[in-house]
């Protein structure tokens, strides 16, 4: 995380979609995440896959995702503590045949919205969605259901959860907005990282701005503990 | 401890030890389908639910774990040893690509289509948007569009686009061999992938120089460019780093071959064999590697191999544009076998 503070003009933000005026722009688009120059963008091939006669369209799907869609579905076996190379083609197909399905309905559902890299970021969660059916109708353990170690050390539960409770109180009041208290709850209480939080497109946000919102956040609970602002609950439990 | 120490520790420290120690992910009858909750990964959900669903997450211990979980798992682009999974895979061969194709299509139009540029009507915010995640280092896709698997694939493009060897390159799908490279040949006429590819490979190159998977992408871009000298060693370098790939051995014979071609020699043309043999003993189904062992095994007039490699081609592809011409190849040797063909001269050893 970045030591210095940084205050809302430091923050790097895709425009909101509502701030969309349909004002359109006939632009080259370099599309940075995709294709090469002379080569089909994503959406666009997406869009021809769509038309399910359209076989080289469709090899051209295979040949393009393959890899990300093998990746995605080794990552996911992994989650279930599985990693058979055989197991994983037969999920690889799983995968094409639901995008087929339907006459390509997953495909159509796609929605170009902007977000650079969605179309990957779609057919990898598509892909990942199907390995977890999978394992789901097997009734496999998937590794969120681990239960946690009890020696970890740290205040009471109780104390703990008054904690929660005393700092959401802090975040719900202005000028802090509903998206940068969910940044902060995702940070310090389900443990994702800047990078991990900010893969969430509809977020809105960079990496750097998400550290950002934590760095201010941080100062603002801290300040408020300091000042005696934020310990009602926890001094009537404590006191 | 006292009620001093309890509440006068710092707040952050607390509530980041807290949640190691009393997180507990349990499903409740609130939580949302997990399916949706991904989806908030490539922005697909409307704002008003992704509102809802970022809400819950942040503060529900199991939605939260999905999400951290699918964050980490899908935002991501391949790393090389799942690169190198996925050209092991099912898929990653053209032929049965195509084969699957077919079957899900139902056999559907595979005309080429022309490829429009990439100049659509895009809503001016998305633009911006684009531009700002470039300026902002949101390039991990980028990375990915630049990495060596990509790479491979515009080569293989380019060489499909204006494929002027018989011999075949990795992953390339058919393309009608053209003439001869025009004495006007620079890099006004060469296909764009192949302009892309070689920018990616001087990137790449400049900054792994030992890593063979630039080295044989570099090597494949020499073969393109007709350098096959410069190929050939860039490839038995490649090879030396990584004796086991069969895909090197793959371009290491066919710029063997090549040059074999050009200087006419029968030398040559048995070392391309070889190479290819070894790299069909690491993969005995790897359609590329049959094709080229077929090829040079008929132009060293040894065709009794070259019979047996076609046959074993069309075994493993019997449907694409490859498998017609090694239907006329396997024609061709057929005919010299039964004697109604050109007479040979000596076969030359093929060890």
């Amino acid at each position: 995380m970045t030591s210095r503070e940084a205050g809302d003009e430091d923050r790097v933000e895709l425009p909101p979609e509502r701030e969309a005026t349909g004002t359109l722009t006939l632009e080259v688009v370099e599309v940075p995440w995709g294709p090469s120059s002379g080569e089909e963008s994503p959406e666009g091939l997406l869009r021809e896959c769509a038309d399910m006669g359209d076989a080289r369209a469709w090899e051209k799907f295979l040949s393009r995702f393959n890899p990300i869609i093998v990746a995605t579905v080794a990552r996911t076996m992994r989650r279930y503590g599985f990693d058979g190379a055989g197991l994983s083609d037969d999920l690889v197909q799983e995968v094409y045949l639901k995008f087929s399905a339907h006459r390509a309905k997953v495909l159509r559902e796609f929605k170009p919205r902007g977000y650079p890299g969605a179309v990957f970021g779609y057919v990898m969660v598509i892909a990942a969605n199907v390995v977890h059916d999978h394992f789901k109708s097997k009734g496999g353990k998937h590794s969120v259901q681990s239960p946690l170690p009890d020696d970890v050390p740290g205040p009471e539960e109780t104390e703990w959860r008054l904690l929660l409770r005393e700092i959401d109180d802090l975040l719900r009041r202005p000028p802090v907005s509903q998206r940068d208290r969910q940044i902060f709850w995702f940070y310090y209480r389900q443990g994702m990282s800047a990078k991990e939080i900010a893969a969430l497109s509809s977020l809105k946000l960079t990496t750097e701005g998400v550290e950002s919102v934590i760095v201010r956040l941080n100062k603002l609970v801290r300040s408020a503990f300091e000042s005696g602002k934020a310990i009602g609950r926890l001094s009537r439990f404590l006191g | 401890m006292n009620t001093g120490d309890r509440i006068g520790g710092d707040p952050i420290e607390r509530l980041r030890a807290g949640a190691l120690a009393h997180r507990r992910p349990k499903k409740t009858r609130r939580c949302p389908d997990e399916d949706r909750l991904r989806l908030l990964l490539p922005g697909q959900v409307e704002p008003k639910e992704a509102e809802e669903l970022l809400t819950h997450a942040a503060e529900c211990d199991w939605c939260g774990a999905v999400l951290r979980e699918a964050a980490q798992d899908l935002a991501e682009p391949p790393t090389g040893d799942e690169e190198e999974l996925a050209g092991k895979g099912r898929f990653a061969d053209p032929g049965r690509r195509r084969e699957f194709v077919e079957r899900i299509t139902g056999g559907g139009r595979t005309d080429p289509k022309p490829s429009p540029p990439i100049l659509r009507w895009w809503p001016a915010w998305g633009v911006a948007a684009a531009a700002l995640v470039v300026a902002a280092g949101g390039v991990s896709y980028q990375q990915w569009a630049r990495g060596p698997a990509h790479t491979e694939r515009l080569l293989a493009q380019a060489y499909t686009e204006r494929r002027q060897m018989e011999m075949r390159l990795p992953g390339a799908e058919w393309g009608r061999t053209q003439t001869q490279r025009s004495a006007e040949s620079s890099s006004f006429n060469e296909p764009q992938a192949l302009l892309d590819a070689k920018s990616n490979i001087k990137r790449g190159s400049d900054a792994h120089p030992d890593d063979p998977r630039w080295l044989k992408l570099q090597g494949e871009a020499d073969l393109l460019d007709g350098n096959v000298d410069t190929a050939i060693a860039e490839l038995e370098r490649a090879h030396a780093l990584r004796p086991a790939d069969a895909s090197i051995l793959l371009d290491l014979g066919t710029a063997l071959f090549q040059k074999a071609e050009k200087a006419d020699d029968p030398q040559l043309r048995a070392q391309a064999f070889e190479r290819f043999s070894e790299g069909v003993r690491l993969k005995p189904d790897d359609a590329a590697l049959l094709f080229n062992r077929a090829l040079a095994a008929q132009k060293m007039y040894a065709y009794t191999e070259a019979r047996d490699d076609w046959d074993a081609y069309l075994r493993v592809d019997s449907r694409s544009g490859w498998a017609e011409e090694a239907h006329r190849y396997l024609d061709e040797v057929k005919k010299n076998l039964s004697g109604s063909g050109p007479t040979p001269p000596a076969q030359p050893q093929t060890h």
